[in-house]
């Protein structure tokens, strides 16, 4: 059992992984925005993804997105460079996430799953891909999905995925195996 | 076949990649900035502010917003009883004395509660009645540090506020902590003063009540818990709020939600000190001072101690110990392969796709091996080839005694990559289990389920968990090579859903008739006590797993999902699964 920071994580997609201590790093030294603002880019839309397949709406997920980032600057000094920046971005993320779903359950007033008519919004989503989302929306479980999206589009190793979801890894290699199996049926 | 699947799952992957990097998200970051620079300018003015909240609410929630305005007005008029008689605020003071003051609009005490039996010790026959907050909480803290109960080895205060004026809460909780920091610095004290305000559920209260904490405590505890929630309340609430703080402030890295404010640092001069548990990790490693990097402490609790998790780096690999902080007895230890280290081989896809494994059985040789141990004197859970990171593994884990080995081994070069052990000595402790049923009940509920004896299983673990905020037991056991795996609610008993796996299996051999799909889904209704015409969205395919064909049947009946693996030679159920439906 150890703790997210013995996580590393793979060389993002987008290429700008290398820089994301150094950002951090300059956030927690001279509150620098632009720094946080080239941290926002290269990293908002996995941020993002992981967010909306956890809350199921966009309202929340924006409110996660944005709060996220607040945290990141706030607490950017007590992040400790050992290479796994976006896996801690990311457990940021899914506590702001967690924190939401509870407070719903505390008042009862759940929000409705819009993320369907948000799609059908965006531009950038071909109907291919807004079929994938909807079966990874509809037919993985909330564990399985986590861990498609932790992997698929954040690119975390399945050991990585099972330090910041707090489960086995032969759990997390079996979810994902059947979650991707059951995708594949469907796609 | 199996390459043909790993191409097919690769390309599911590729589409899933592609299809949420297309997601756009909404652009977030003026706000984020403009919050953030708010921020910075409040911290260096000195003031700290609780994180600012997004200024767009949710469109839902303005409408509370507005009926909460309402209900404010009606209570205006407030007349000279509610200004002098009605509690306006509860402050509770946690050490281990748990002391609870409740207080009047103009802060004057109305009750002071003692929580628990040494809270019974500080307050004596003292009457605050009438007194101020401040002075009572003075003479509170006074009347602890006489006694014993802030010491050395235990110097950290909870001081948490509850106030139906939130603002005014906060300014009381800035305010006593202020106050408390003045008295122990004029008493020549070095403590550390935790302070939150309270904002708690009936949840909360509900597992306060059942532990016989306060709220302030079971606040504190489920942060910790946010923060990392392999903690369960039972373990935590039985620690001192002294330990509590060292926990707290040792998880600073994973930032939490709620904010608690702390000041001065939590002692540790109960324990062995950092300086020793590293050193009886070096000298485990058999690794010397300057041989190591990225060097890391904080403060857990496993295994039912407080221990110092210390991690570091050094020839390519990553250590990890638990280390008792009382005893300094090494609790559990981990070595992995560090995958970015620069001068291991890259032997990655090349062998991937090389033919020339090694044997299972010469895995688990290598294991043992490793271990010190003796095939006949542990008991394998599973070993099984893996590919991690495009590189063949087997993954060999095995019980002995009441310890768990996990190696990873190269499928090529027979290498340990990485393996973990842990003592599994944890008892949990014999407290209030509210109206919780027993862990045993939960193993003979399951048992029972199961059709098996306690003798002829070996569990895994059974542990309570909270699963969608309700408590669960998650019962996990193994009876011959079937590993089963149930969800019990605690409160119910009921079987929430439960798990089979059938992993030692041999493969069957192939090509040998072929039960049909119809059989196999009558195998799997009647194996699941549904007729029928029950069922709705019932599927059934052919599906190759590890060379064997099976056949997965899934369907719904009774609000529930099932689905089963079949193998298609001889009808054989190898996997199973209940849940419910959503």
């Amino acid at each position: 059992m150890l703790p997210i920071c013995l996580m590393s994580v793979v060389e993002s997609r987008n290429g700008c992984s290398g820089q994301l201590e150094l950002w951090i790093g300059k956030i927690a030294a001279d509150a620098d925005s632009h720094a946080l603002a080239d941290l926002y880019h290269c990293t908002s839309a996995a941020v993002y993804a992981f967010a909306l397949s956890i809350v199921k709406n966009t309202y929340d997920a924006e409110d996660v997105l944005h709060d996220c980032y607040v945290k990141v600057f706030s607490a950017a000094q007590t992040y400790r460079p050992c290479g796994k920046p976006m896996a801690w971005i990311m457990a940021i993320a899914r506590n702001l996430c967690l924190h939401k779903l509870r407070e719903h359950q505390r008042t009862a007033d759940f929000p409705a799953e819009n993320w369907e008519e948000a799609l059908e919004a965006q531009e950038t989503i071909s109907h291919e891909d807004r079929i994938i989302i909807r079966e990874c929306m509809n037919r993985l479980s909330e564990e399985e999905r986590q861990i498609v999206v932790l992997h698929a589009a954040s690119g975390f190793k399945h050991r990585e995925i099972a330090q910041v979801l707090e489960l086995p890894l032969p759990t997390v290699l079996s979810k994902y195996h059947r979650a991707i199996k059951k995708l594949q049926k469907y796609l | 076949m199996k390459g043909e699947r790993i191409m097919q799952n690769r390309e599911t992957e590729n589409r899933v990649q592609q299809a949420f990097s297309h997601l756009a998200p909404p652009d977030v970051l003026e706000s984020v900035l403009s919050d953030c620079q708010a921020r910075n300018l409040n911290e260096e003015k000195g003031t700290v502010l609780s994180m600012p909240e997004k200024q767009k609410a949710p469109k839902w929630v303005k409408w509370a917003a507005g009926a909460a305005a309402a209900l404010v007005l009606a209570a205006g008029g407030a007349g000279y009883y509610q200004i002098n008689h009605l509690v306006a605020s509860t402050v509770s003071l946690d050490v281990n004395p748990s002391i609870e003051i409740k207080v009047n609009q103009k802060e004057k005490v109305l009750e002071v509660i003692p929580r628990n039996e040494d809270a019974q010790v500080i307050t004596g026959d003292m009457d605050f009645r009438g007194s101020d907050l401040e002075l009572t909480v003075n003479a509170l803290i006074g009347s602890m540090l006489r006694n014993g109960y802030l010491s050395e080895i235990a110097n950290s205060i909870l001081v948490s506020v509850d106030s139906k004026d939130s603002a005014k809460g906060e300014a009381l909780e800035k305010k006593l902590t202020e106050e408390i920091n003045e008295f122990l610095k004029t008493n020549d004290f070095s403590g550390s003063v935790l302070s939150q305000t309270l904002a708690a559920d009936s949840e909360q209260q509900k597992l306060a009540e059942d532990y016989g904490i306060t709220l302030g405590k079971a606040q504190l505890i489920q942060e910790i818990m946010e923060k990392d929630p392999r903690h369960t309340f039972a373990d935590l609430a039985s620690l001192s709020i002294n330990e509590l703080n060292l926990l707290h402030s040792s998880d600073a890295a994973q930032p939490a939600v709620m904010e608690i404010s702390t000041t001065g640092n939590a002692s540790e001069k109960a324990y062995i000190g950092e300086a020793k548990a590293k050193a009886a990790a070096l000298s485990h490693a058999g690794l010397k001072e300057d041989q190591i990097s990225r060097y890391q402490m904080e403060f857990d609790y496993e295994h039912g101690v407080m221990v110092y998790e210390i991690e570091f780096y050094a020839d390519g690999y990553e250590y990890g110990y638990d280390i008792n902080a009382a005893t300094g007895d090494i609790v559990s230890h981990e070595r992995e392969r560090d995958d970015d280290f620069a001068a291991w081989p890259q032997q990655g896809s090349a062998a991937a796709n090389s033919a020339e494994y090694i044997s299972e059985a010469s895995a688990k040789s290598i294991a043992l091996k490793h271990a010190g141990l003796q095939e006949s004197s542990v008991n394998f859970i599973r070993s099984k080839i893996d590919y991690d990171d495009g590189r063949a593994v087997y993954d060999v884990e095995f019980w002995s005694g009441s310890t768990e080995y996990d190696y990873e081994i190269d499928a090529v070069s027979g290498e340990i990559i990485g393996y973990d052990y842990d003592i599994e000595t944890y008892q949990p402790s014999a407290s209030q289990n509210g109206s919780y049923i027993s862990e045993a009940s939960a193993k003979s509920i399951a048992l029972k389920h199961a059709g098996l004896q306690e003798s002829s299983v070996n569990f895994i673990r059974s542990k309570i968990d909270y699963d969608d905020g309700r408590a669960v037991y998650d019962v996990e056991f193994w009876s011959g090579s079937t590993e089963y795996d149930y969800e019990i609610d605690a409160v119910s008993g009921e079987i929430i859903g439960y798990d089979y796996d059938a992993e030692g299996d041999q493969p069957s051999s192939q090509g040998s008739g072929d039960i049909g799909a119809e059989k196999a889904k009558s195998i799997a209704f009647s194996h699941a006590g549904v007729s029928s015409s029950s069922v709705y969205s019932a599927k059934c395919e052919l599906d190759y797993d590890d060379g064997r064909r099976i056949y997965e049947v899934e369907f719904k009946s009774g609000g529930y999902e099932f689905g089963y693996d079949i193998d298609a030679s001889n009808g054989n159920i190898l996997q199973h699964e209940k849940e419910r439906d959503d």
